[in-house]
């Protein structure tokens, strides 16, 4: 049973996103080198594969949150390589606003057994994740077509799903502790190989794309989503978690410099200071919140 | 006088009869003090685990002339599971199982009853769960018709039923740890209704 926890969770996202993310490199840098970010698609896809092991295909349509959540990623994953196909053709404007309006439906559907019932506190629940959402899409956005830290998105969205993982296994949901690990372990696998590649040999590298951006964040959201409707899951942990994505305000571009140590550092001190939030709130809830972990 | 006994011995026995039909088809509402949900589940091939709700409410039709045409349907809260065991109970109300928090009931519906033995039968109906609604059959047995024997129930008519029956959780889409935790749920149901 531990192998079969280790293969779901580690093995396979792990493998799936390298193998993908090679398979796309190798198909795009020479014929199409502006699609390169769909490569970091991988990151959506190997998620969906680890969902498919954990929880088998979800109905359609979908009835309980966690099968919701396939298709929410599902859903961003495609819509996210289109943005990545259409690139500079889409207006920034109009994606923001997209992704806002888009953001608050899935809130809502996710939501909709508790939010239909009226009660404040669900209704609070969903304003809150409506606004989180729509601020960390925005700093991830920016980021990602920051050329000077191409790595960032990826980063704080790693830095998130292990804040989500340690709240479902505190909040005792063992199916999102597991998904939010899964896909820590596919985005760790995608910065790793960038991470490198940015150092040693930058051809072999591709920035964090809309593929990834709305399939891995979209995952994320879900996940956050079940946790804040349908477990004991603080609000206040959440909202903490949403200071990860002021991260690269605060470690800015140090250590300057353009030498490997320098370009080498730069995104762990980001990643270092990222998980600041997440083990402030792992922390309070820790201290502050009664445990009933699975 | 010839005339008007007979009339009076028909009256009588349309209203023996209709007493009688009245009593062959009773209404009960589940008595929750003496009423058992239990469910057992296999835990990684060790043991099975037994739990129970401690929250529902239901009623039934009990015709014991004509069994066919008895009913019975019952609402389970489902964050009432408990196991003996807080933390585990914690995580059956997660989304991992029972998701009460987005699916706070699981319902028995039954569509037909038919009698195998002198004392037995089997209910065919729909369980509800998760929100997902498959047929199940529970075989039940009936065990007493009678008036409550305390007099501080006054006299009301109790009848006491056992039920056994299984359904795949994975059916229901409940799929987190199969099969490491078992697929198959065990029902072991022991009804106790007041008539209403």
């Amino acid at each position: 049973m531990r192998d079969e926890l280790l293969l779901q969770t580690v093995g396979l996202p792990l493998a799936a996103t390298l193998v993908l993310f090679w398979l796309a490199l190798a198909l795009f840098r020479t014929s199409r080198p502006s699609l390169l970010p769909i490569a970091s698609a991988a990151v959506a896809i190997a998620f969906l594969l680890v969902y498919l092991w954990v929880l088998g295909a979800p109905p359609l349509p979908p009835r309980a949150s966690t099968q919701k959540l396939a298709y929410v990623c599902l859903a961003g994953l495609i819509i996210g390589i289109a943005v990545d196909v259409l690139g500079e053709r889409l207006s920034s404007r109009a994606l923001r606003l997209g992704a806002v309006v888009a953001i608050g439906a899935v809130a809502l559907w996710l939501g909709w057994p508790k939010i239909r019932t009226g009660q404040t506190a669900d209704l609070l629940a969903l304003a809150g994740l409506w606004a989180g959402g729509a601020f960390a899409f925005d700093r991830l956005t920016t980021l990602s077509t920051d050329g000077d830290r191409p790595l960032a998105p990826g980063i704080l969205l790693l830095s998130s799903c292990l804040a989500v993982a340690a709240l479902g296994f505190h909040f005792a949901s063992a199916s999102v502790m597991q998904l939010a690990s899964a896909l820590a372990v596919a985005i760790g696998a995608y910065l790793l190989w960038n991470w490198l590649a940015l150092l040693l040999r930058p051809a072999l590298a591709a920035r964090f794309g809309f593929g990834a951006l709305c399939g891995a964040g979209g995952a994320l959201f879900a996940l956050a989503c079940i946790l804040a409707f349908f477990t004991k899951t603080a609000g206040w942990a959440l909202a903490i978690m949403l200071l990860v994505f002021l991260a690269p305000t605060v470690s800015g571009n140090r250590p300057a410099g353009t030498g490997i140590v320098a370009r080498a550092s730069r995104p762990a001190l980001l990643f270092a200071v990222s998980l600041v939030p997440v083990v402030v709130a792992v922390a309070a809830i820790t201290l502050f919140s009664t445990s009933s972990g699975p | 006088m010839h005339s008007q006994t007979i009339s009076a011995l028909a009256v009588a026995t349309a209203l023996c009869v209709a007493g009688l039909s009245a009593q062959a088809a009773d209404t009960f509402k589940v008595d929750p003090d003496h009423t058992n949900i239990i469910f057992s589940v296999n835990h990684l091939g060790y043991s099975d685990m037994f739990g129970q709700f401690n929250k529902f409410e239901g009623e039934f039709v009990f015709d014991d002339q004509d069994v066919s045409k008895s009913k019975v349907s019952i609402v389970v809260d489902t964050a009432s599971v408990d196991t003996d065991h807080q933390k585990r109970d914690d995580h059956l109300r997660s989304p991992d199982f029972f998701n009460a928090s987005e699916f706070p009931e699981m319902t028995f519906t039954s569509k037909s009853i038919e009698k195998t033995g002198d004392n037995t039968g089997k209910i065919n109906g729909e369980l509800t769960m998760l929100g997902v609604t498959r047929p199940i059959s529970l075989d039940v047995t009936f065990n007493k018709k009678a008036p409550h024997p305390l007099p501080q129930y006054n006299g009301v008519l109790v009848a006491g039923f056992s039920a056994r029956g299984s359904v795949k959780r994975s059916d229901f889409g409940m799929k987190y740890g199969v099969p490491n935790l078992g697929d198959e749920i065990t029902f072991f149901i022991e009804v106790e209704g007041h008539k209403k």
